[in-house]
This record gives structure tokens, C-alpha cells and sequence, in this order.
């Protein structure tokens, strides 16, 4: 073949490679130009998770292009005239504030895709809810997105919410080391960004009564001795940095009033109430008591301050901590009436980690939580629960009644074990790019196992020394120190937030220190 | 004239060589964890007590090594990028530092990290292992890149993930490859970075033993510590000269030789029963139907997996598991045992070169265990220590608490009559080196700690997680 020939044939090959390989996606999303903020911010909240999901570009406009994969229109009848003339009549006429859609519709011969709420911050939500919609899992660290983009498949939704629940509240800081009580003013910010794409709508941010310190203003010492020392990254203490700088209610006052003003300024960025919290307000909220759910009507079941560091559980109080399960499935069911804990759960579980056979194993892991939750919830048990305790006397008090482990102990470490091997064994096959929110669990189970088995050991090293055997008893206190030691380090491996941050140097506070202090008098 | 021949023919042999106090190798000489210095070490220090020098590196738990004057180190200096560092020993002077593009990485599982092998040196040439790139040697003046041998990355069925390190011996490069889908032995020509030769290792299971060296029976065998097999091999041709058939399932640790006898402490995990289909059965069959499908193992593994399905049903369950994994002929479980054999075997040794071996006496499953006079030394999880004598394994003492609690990864070191023990929890206690238990001092590193330390010329060099610390007397 003559060298030109050759050259000419190459040349068409490229131009046709070149044409036939795809191109990346175009989303337009088009909201009026004087829509409200929070409309706008929709819009680009939106724009970023489409960009992502899809791989392309998603942008904002001010009217429907003539051509694009995919054509949002952003907004309700009253802020979008595009909605207006798209949906018209179609759009649900006795629907409250809070009611959202995300619906297929058509816009002249365009086929365009309806997104949103019948106030601007149930605009918002509907965003949220397309994103949820399309595969995005909202954690409270972060988000997770599918392993690859997808396809542009705008075409076939009819999706429209009504609240059931109409206040899903949140409250923050608090008076627990597993809350968000050593949270800075900017983790509360981002925080509060995860609770709107779940479309919390309240928030009560709980800064304690005049004259009582609360735990966000305690400091915890942070030395060479400390257990777990590796999640401090070499921080002489913990304590909110907020709050650092006080030391009495007055010097307090003025960075309780910053806080408050800039968490509730964020807030109402995002669309959200939000109120000091007082003890006794009325509190609407779905509890989770485990796989029945308990609708409660307007005021909370129970008060479960103090949480026992190895329950899971949620709480008026938010513990961000293992509660991403717990939180996607009280904001979905605050939509979803019929949807069942479990059902909520696989799904979160299947997106985040890829593989149903996964979901299933974290699944039966939570479900053994939950029954140690319901377990531990006994009234009875609330001496084991307390960590806020000042006594230091978490492990102490188990030492001296020198009794053999209680009767619900034996089931209740054999539950935390296999929920600990759940987890592992989910880990393995997960998703690689996922597998740390995974590892998270695993690790914390190893600390609930080794947590009880210290407690174990006490309780047979308080047993040894009223029989008179001071060896015995030492050799017991010696393993209930490492035992406990080696649980606060599992917990230091992925210790990722403040939260975390809080319970290790509580349980240095409260069991360790006094523990290994016993151990030296013995 | 033939006397000046010979000065510059010995000088040059010895300033081409690493010195003889140099640390040139993980663990050491012949990594056997013992610096045959003279120079006094420190007892005390910390990330500011006698320090002489320090460097920020980044993430990475590989040991420093020393040789010619030259203090070497890894790092993960970006998400693919791995960094490679050369120091003035006595100065801490930067002297260079280069930056390899890994690519992709592969998921592995904590506490491993990426930057996990040990360089080799032999003061001339920096010899270093990545997964994704095999060997790559420097000029250990200048850094310069020499050549770059390829090896295929090692995969683990459990996503241990690499932490395999290169030795020097003569003009080769010696690196062992047990991973748990393709292992072999390799011996790379120093100068060039060809292939000598390559012997593949079929029989074996992941496994992370750093080869070594035993002259025993006027020879010198290169030996490898295994899945179920200590084998000795001819560092000239790769040939086999003998098998010892008394290793666990999984070998972590590296043996140590001392006057022509093999020493190694292992533990690995369960019983003698728990073969790898147990371990498989229990981690990997992840909706704990008793049999695996292709999706719950690595695809890295499918070619095993469809050999091993012999029924052809898509799963792998009871002898398919062990045949698609294991080799027939070395099946092996779990335990614990202390051992010491006999180097300079020929065949099947297993019944004639054993001279002792202690039983469940839960040695670590990652530090390895220290040889120091006449005395074997290991640490444990909650460090928890023992001592036994090389001579017919008798007890000194045992499982005595060394006061630092947690893991220990790092494996035990000696030097001027001290033994140091790196926690993971970034203390190292200082022990003397005696048949009781002496602790003479606890040492705060600040951070997380994983690598072993390297011992030269009086400095003990400290890697924690992100820094590294030349420590010794002013």
C-alpha cells in the first residue's frame, strides 16, 4: 500500500476513534435567577454531586438550553417559572412547606427533570434527595459516591414526599464525651451540612445551665501514659478548643455567645430552626429502641445521656460516631412510614460497600448491637452505662463487690464478638475505596471485646482478693489493665473525629487511670 | 610494584564495601539484630534527649539502614510517590533524595503501609523494593538511578500487602517473594540488575522471612524461612540443598544464625488443624455458606479458583478450597514453637537437624526473635518478654512484663550490652543484656513506631511513623 494511502487510512482511524468515543455528560440545571438563597445554594450543591456522579459537567443556568444529556429544573412554580411551565397544574396543590418531588416531565418536546419543594429549603432536600436517589450515601463523616460514574438516566422519576415526622431534630454538644461536645464551631458547620442532606430540620444545640461547666468546656490530660495516645497526634490535652480559653461561666459567656451565633447563623444557611436547648423541651423525634421502631408522638422515650461506651444506640443526643446507620434510617422513616430498620439498612450498606453479601454480614452485626443495646438499657445496668461518671469509679465498683461477671455478661460478650467478626468479615469483601467506614466498626468491636473482657477480669481479680489470694488478684488486675489498654488503642486506630477523641480520653479518665492505679496499690 | 598492586586492590575492596560496623540490611548483619560495635549506646533518650539529628520523612514503617557513611530511608512522600532518602550519618545532612511514581496502589490492610521494605546497601549501591515496581538500585552517593528490574507485584489472600526486603551477598541481590499467588526466590546481579537466577517456590504461602545466611559444613547456604519449610538454598545457583519441614502456616518473623545454627520463634494463628480453608472459610466466604464464590476472592486469585473447581459448580468448598490454594504436598496449620536447627544439611534435614524445639511458647508473630551471646530473646503482644538459652532452649525466664504495653512489630535489637524494644505504641524500653529480666529504662518516641531500629558506629537510628532519630551519646 503507498505511504500516502497508509497515512490517509491512519488519519480516518483517528478522526473516527475520536468521534466515536464518548463524550463526557452535560447536566444543565436551570433555576430563575432571583430565586432564594437557599435555592442557590441547591443549585450548587447539586451541580457538585451531578459533576461527580456523572462525570461531566453539570451547570447552573438561567433558562432550558435547546440540547443537553440531561435538563434539571430546579426550584417550585413560585421561584422557577421553567417549573411553572413544565409541571402547572401537575404540581401538588394542597401540599404543606416541607412536601418535595423529583419528577420526569416534559418541557415542550424536551423531556426535562422536575426537582423540587414547596419552600425553598424542601428544594434543598429534594436536591439531597436526587443525589440519595442516584446512588450517593450520606454518612455523617462524609458522602460516598458510587465506585465508577453512571449514566445520565433522568427519565423515569415519579418521586414525591410528605413528611411524616415533621421535626427531625438533632441536638448537639451536649453533655457526653461520645456527642459532639468537643466539636469545634467549624466541624458543627460541616456536621450540620451531612443532617440537611437528610433533611434534619431542627437544631437545639445544648451548651448546659449557667454555672454547670458541661463536658465541652472539661479538659482531659493527654501524656506519655495515656492509652491510645496516637489519636491525640501529640496534643498535651483534650478539650474543645472553643472553649479553651475559659476558665469560670464568665469568661465563658462571650464564647458560648460566638459559638451559638455562628452554629445557628449555619443553621439557617442550610434552612433549619434552630433553639437552645432546655431540659424537658418537647422533643419530636423518632427513637430507635432497635428493629421496632417506637413512634413516641411528640416527646422522646427516653433520656440516654451517659452512654455506656460500647452500646450502640442513638440518642437525644447526636454521637456521631457509629450512628450513620441510625440517622439514614430516621430521616428516611420520617418519609417512608413503612420503611423497616432493616430494609434501610441494607440499603445504605449494599451502596456504601458494594456487594449485597456484605450488607447482609454488617446487618446481622448491627442487629447483635442492637440486642446488647436493649439489653444494657435495663434500668438496672445504668451503673455499667455511665461513662460521664466523676466517680472514676467505672471499673472500681466491679472490683470492689468482688462478684463474678453478671449473668447477662457471658451472652452479651458472645454478641459483641460475633458482631465484631461480622464486621470483619464484611470488610474483606468490601469495596476497596470504602472499606475505612467499615474498619471503623471493626476496630470498635474489638474495643467492646476487649472492654468486657477487662470488666471480666475485674470482676474475677475482685473475687480473688476477698478470697485472699493478692497474686491471683494482681495477675487479673494486670490482664484487665492490658485488656483495656489494647481496647482504647483499637478505638485510637480510627478514631477520626473529636467524638471519638472524647471517648478515649474519657475512658482514660474514668476506667483506665484508676484502674492501673489500683493495680500499683495492689 | 606487586605491593602497590595490592594496597589499591584492598583499598579499593575496602572502600567499596560497607564497613564492618555498618547496619547495611534489615536488622542488620545478616539481620540478626546484633551490631558488633564497641561504641557506647545511649540507655536514655527521647524525640529530645540525646538526639543527635532527626528528619521528617513521611509515612512508612521500612527500616533505615547504614552503610559507608550513609544513612538511608523510605517514605510514602505523596498518595503514589516514593520517596527514597539518604543522609550524612553524622551530620543528618540530606545528601539526596529521590521521588518514584508508584501508581496505582493495591488495598492493604493495617498496621502494613506502603513504604514497608527495608533497603540493602553494600556502601557502593542502594538496593530497594516497592510492589508496584519491583527492584530499583541507586548510586548511594548521588542518588542517581542505576537500573530497574521489574518484578511482578504479590498479592495475599488476606490483602496483608508487601513488606518483603532485598539482602546483598556478594555480587548478587537476594530477594524472596512468598506471597500467596506466584512466590519465588530471586538473585538479581548487583551491577547490572539481570537475573542470575530464579527458583520458584510453588509449595509456599504468604510469608514474610527476610533471607539469611548460615555457614555451617564449610559453606555458606542462603536460607529462607517459609510456609512449613525452612529451606537453605546455594546462593550461587539457587539450587536446594536442603529442607527442614517444621515451619507453621504463616512465617512473618526472620530467622537469626549463630555459629552455624538456625534459630527462629513463630507463631501463627490457630491450631495445628487450621489450615489456610479455615482461615479462607472464616474471612473470605462472606455469606458464610460454607463455600467460596469467585466474587468473595480477590481476582487476582480466579485463575487458582477455576483450576481448583473441580466440579466445574462455580464455588470452591472442602478439598477444592485446599487445592486451589495450597499445594498438596505442604498442608500446614497453626501453633506456636521456638526451634533451633542445625545449618549445613543436604535433603529432608526435618528429622536429623532439629536440635530443639519449645512448643506454645507464644513467641510474637511479627517481631522476630533476637539471638544475643548465648541467649534468645522475644517479645510478645502486651510486652510480655522471654528468654531462653541457644544451648537446649532452657528457660531463663518468661512471659515477664517489660512495663509497655500493646503491640510490638518491631523486632528487638542489641548493641553495648543493651537490647532495645520498640512498642508500636512508640516507647522503647531499654533492657540489659543479661539472663534476668533488667529494664533499665523506658523511652518515649512519641509516636507510633513500627519499624525495627538500625544500630551503627554508636547511634541507634529510630524510625516512628513519620520521623526518623539518630540517637546517641553526645
Amino acid at each position: 500500500m503507498p505511504r500516502s494511502r497508509c497515512l490517509s487510512l491512519a488519519f480516518a482511524i483517528t478522526v473516527f476513534w475520536c468521534c466515536s468515543s464518548p463524550a463526557a455528560p452535560k447536566v444543565c440545571i436551570v433555576i430563575d435567577p432571583d430565586a432564594p438563597k437557599l435555592e442557590q445554594f441547591a443549585a450548587r450543591e447539586m451541580s457538585a454531586q451531578l459533576s461527580k456522579l456523572f462525570g461531566g459537567e453539570a451547570t447552573i443556568l438561567a433558562a432550558p438550553p435547546v440540547e443537553a444529556d440531561g435538563i434539571i429544573l430546579l426550584g417550585s412554580p413560585a421561584t422557577n417559572p421553567a417549573v411553572m411551565l413544565a409541571m402547572g397544574d401537575a404540581w401538588p396543590a394542597q401540599w404543606n412547606e416541607q412536601c418535595h418531588l423529583i419528577e420526569s416531565t416534559k418541557l415542550g418536546d424536551r423531556s426535562v427533570l422536575v426537582v423540587g419543594g414547596n419552600s425553598p429549603v424542601a428544594t434543598l432536600w429534594a436536591a439531597y434527595e436526587l443525589g440519595h436517589q442516584l446512588g450517593i450515601c450520606y454518612l455523617m463523616q462524609s458522602d460516598v459516591y458510587p465506585a465508577e460514574p453512571i449514566q445520565v438516566k433522568l427519565d423515569s422519576f415519579k418521586v414525591r414526599i410528605i413528611p411524616h415526622v415533621p421535626y427531625r431534630v438533632a441536638v448537639l454538644l451536649g453533655d457526653t464525651p461520645q456527642g459532639t461536645s468537643a466539636w469545634t464551631i467549624a466541624e458543627h458547620e460541616r456536621l450540620l451540612g451531612q443532617l440537611a442532606k437528610l433533611k434534619f430540620n431542627r437544631v437545639y444545640l445544648d451548651m448546659g445551665s449557667t454555672g454547670y461547666p458541661g463536658w465541652w468546656s472539661r479538659r482531659f490530660r493527654v501524656d506519655s501514659e495515656t492509652a491510645g495516645r496516637a489519636a491525640f497526634k501529640g496534643a498535651g490535652e483534650f478539650t474543645n478548643p472553643e472553649f479553651a480559653a475559659a476558665t469560670t461561666d464568665e469568661e465563658r459567656k462571650p464564647l458560648k455567645s460566638k459559638f451559638q451565633t455562628a452554629v445557628f447563623a449555619r443553621a439557617e444557611q442550610l434552612g433549619m430552626q434552630s433553639y437552645n436547648f432546655k431540659a424537658n423541651m418537647h422533643l419530636v423525634n423518632w427513637v430507635d429502641r432497635g428493629w421496632t421502631l417506637q413512634p413516641t408522638g411528640y416527646r422522646v422515650e427516653s433520656q440516654r445521656a451517659g452512654l455506656n461506651p460500647i452500646r450502640y444506640s442513638n440518642t437525644i443526643h447526636l454521637a456521631p460516631g457509629d450512628l450513620s446507620p441510625a440517622m439514614d434510617f430516621v430521616a428516611r422513616s420520617a418519609f417512608e412510614p413503612r420503611l423497616k430498620p432493616e430494609a434501610a439498612y441494607l440499603d445504605l450498606f449494599t451502596a456504601v460497600c458494594a456487594k449485597r453479601e456484605v450488607a447482609d454480614r454488617l446487618v446481622r452485626g448491627f442487629r447483635l448491637l442492637d440486642e446488647n443495646t436493649e439489653t444494657l438499657a435495663h434500668p438496672s445496668l445504668q451503673q455499667f452505662r455511665r461513662l460521664d461518671s466523676t466517680k472514676k469509679d467505672l471499673l472500681l465498683t466491679p472490683f470492689a463487690s468482688a462478684s463474678p461477671p453478671p449473668e447477662w455478661f457471658k451472652k452479651v460478650k458472645e454478641r459483641y464478638t460475633q458482631s465484631m467478626v461480622e464486621m470483619f468479615r464484611g470488610h474483606d469483601n468490601c469495596r476497596p475505596d470504602t472499606r475505612k467506614y467499615l474498619y471503623y466498626h471493626c476496630k470498635r468491636g474489638e474495643f467492646a471485646v476487649e472492654y468486657l473482657n477487662c470488666y471480666e477480669s475485674v470482676c474475677l481479680a475482685g473475687e480473688a482478693k476477698k478470697a485472699g489470694n493478692q497474686d491471683k488478684c494482681v495477675e487479673l488486675l494486670e490482664k484487665a489493665v492490658e485488656s483495656l489498654y489494647n481496647g482504647i488503642n483499637s478505638l485510637s486506630e480510627v478514631a477520626r473525629d473529636p467524638s471519638d477523641r472524647g471517648l478515649i480520653a474519657a475512658l482514660n479518665e474514668y476506667a483506665y487511670r484508676p484502674l492501673v492505679k489500683q493495680l500499683e496499690e495492689e | 610494584m606487586l605491593r602497590l598492586l595490592v594496597t589499591l586492590g584492598l583499598s579499593l575492596i575496602i572502600s567499596s564495601a560497607a564497613k564492618a560496623e555498618d547496619w547495611a540490611q534489615f536488622r542488620g548483619p545478616n539481620a540478626s539484630g546484633v551490631s558488633g560495635g564497641t561504641q557506647p549506646l545511649p540507655a536514655s533518650f527521647s524525640t529530645t534527649e540525646n538526639v543527635r539529628w532527626s528528619a521528617t520523612l513521611g509515612e512508612g514503617i521500612g527500616s533505615p539502614i547504614v552503610a559507608a557513611g550513609r544513612v538511608f530511608a523510605t517514605a510514602m512522600s505523596g498518595p503514589q510517590k516514593l520517596g527514597v532518602f539518604a543522609f550524612d550519618e553524622a551530620s543528618g545532612k540530606q545528601l539526596w533524595k529521590q521521588e518514584l511514581d508508584t501508581g496505582t496502589l493495591p488495598t492493604i490492610m493495617p498496621p502494613n503501609t506502603h513504604a514497608s521494605s527495608t533497603p540493602a546497601s553494600d556502601g557502593e549501591r542502594l538496593y530497594v523494593h516497592f510492589s508496584t515496581l519491583g527492584l530499583v538500585c541507586f548510586d548511594a552517593a548521588s542518588g542517581k538511578e542505576l537500573w530497574r528490574r521489574p518484578i511482578e507485584q504479590p498479592f495475599y489472600l488476606m490483602a496483608w500487602g508487601s513488606a518483603l526486603s532485598p539482602i546483598v551477598y556478594g555480587d548478587l541481590v537476594y530477594f524472596n517473594q512468598d506471597d500467596d499467588l506466584h512466590p519465588f526466590l530471586l538473585a538479581i546481579d548487583k551491577r547490572t540488575g539481570e537475573v542470575r537466577w530464579r527458583v520458584e517456590r510453588p509449595e509456599m504461602l504468604a510469608g514474610y522471612a527476610v533471607p539469611v545466611l548460615c555457614e555451617a559444613e564449610g559453606r555458606t547456604d542462603l536460607v529462607i524461612a517459609g510456609s512449613g519449610k525452612m529451606q537453605g538454598y546455594d546462593p550461587a545457583t539457587g539450587k536446594m540443598r536442603w529442607t527442614c519441614n517444621t515451619m507453621l502456616r504463616t512465617i512473618m518473623v526472620t530467622p537469626v544464625v549463630k555459629d552455624g545454627v538456625i534459630y527462629i520463634a513463630v507463631q501463627s494463628y490457630g491450631d495445628a488443624d487450621r489450615l489456610l480453608k479455615a482461615a479462607l472459610l472464616e474471612w473470605k466466604d462472606t455469606n458464610q455458606d460454607g463455600k467460596l464464590a469467585k466474587s468473595e476472592i480477590p481476582e487476582a486469585f480466579w485463575a487458582k479458583f477455576d483450576k481448583g473447581d473441580a466440579d466445574r459448580d462455580g464455588f470452591l468448598k472442602d478439598q477444592e478450597i485446599d487445592d486451589a490454594f495450597q499445594n498438596p504436598t505442604n498442608r500446614v496449620g497453626g501453633g506456636s514453637h521456638i526451634q533451633a536447627i542445625r545449618g549445613g544439611g543436604t535433603g529432608d534435614v526435618t528429622k536429623t537437624h532439629v536440635l530443639w524445639n519449645l512448643e506454645n511458647k507464644a513467641p510474637s508473630n511479627i517481631a522476630s526473635p533476637l539471638v544475643v551471646g548465648d541467649k534468645l530473646f522475644v517479645v510478645k503482644k502486651g510486652g510480655l518478654s522471654s528468654c531462653y538459652q541457644t544451648s537446649g532452649g532452657k528457660t531463663l525466664y518468661e512471659l515477664s512484663r517489660i512495663k509497655n504495653l500493646g503491640n510490638y512489630y518491631a523486632s528487638p535489637v542489641a548493641g553495648d550490652g543493651k537490647i532495645f524494644v520498640t512498642g508500636e505504641n512508640g516507647f522503647i524500653v531499654v533492657l540489659a543484656d543479661e539472663p534476668d529480666l533488667n529494664v533499665l529504662s523506658k523511652n518515649d518516641m512519641g509516636e507510633t513506631c513500627i519499624a525495627t531500629p538500625a544500630i551503627a558506629n554508636g547511634r541507634l537510628y529510630i524510625r516512628t511513623m513519620q520521623k526518623l532519630y539518630c540517637v546517641g551519646n553526645p
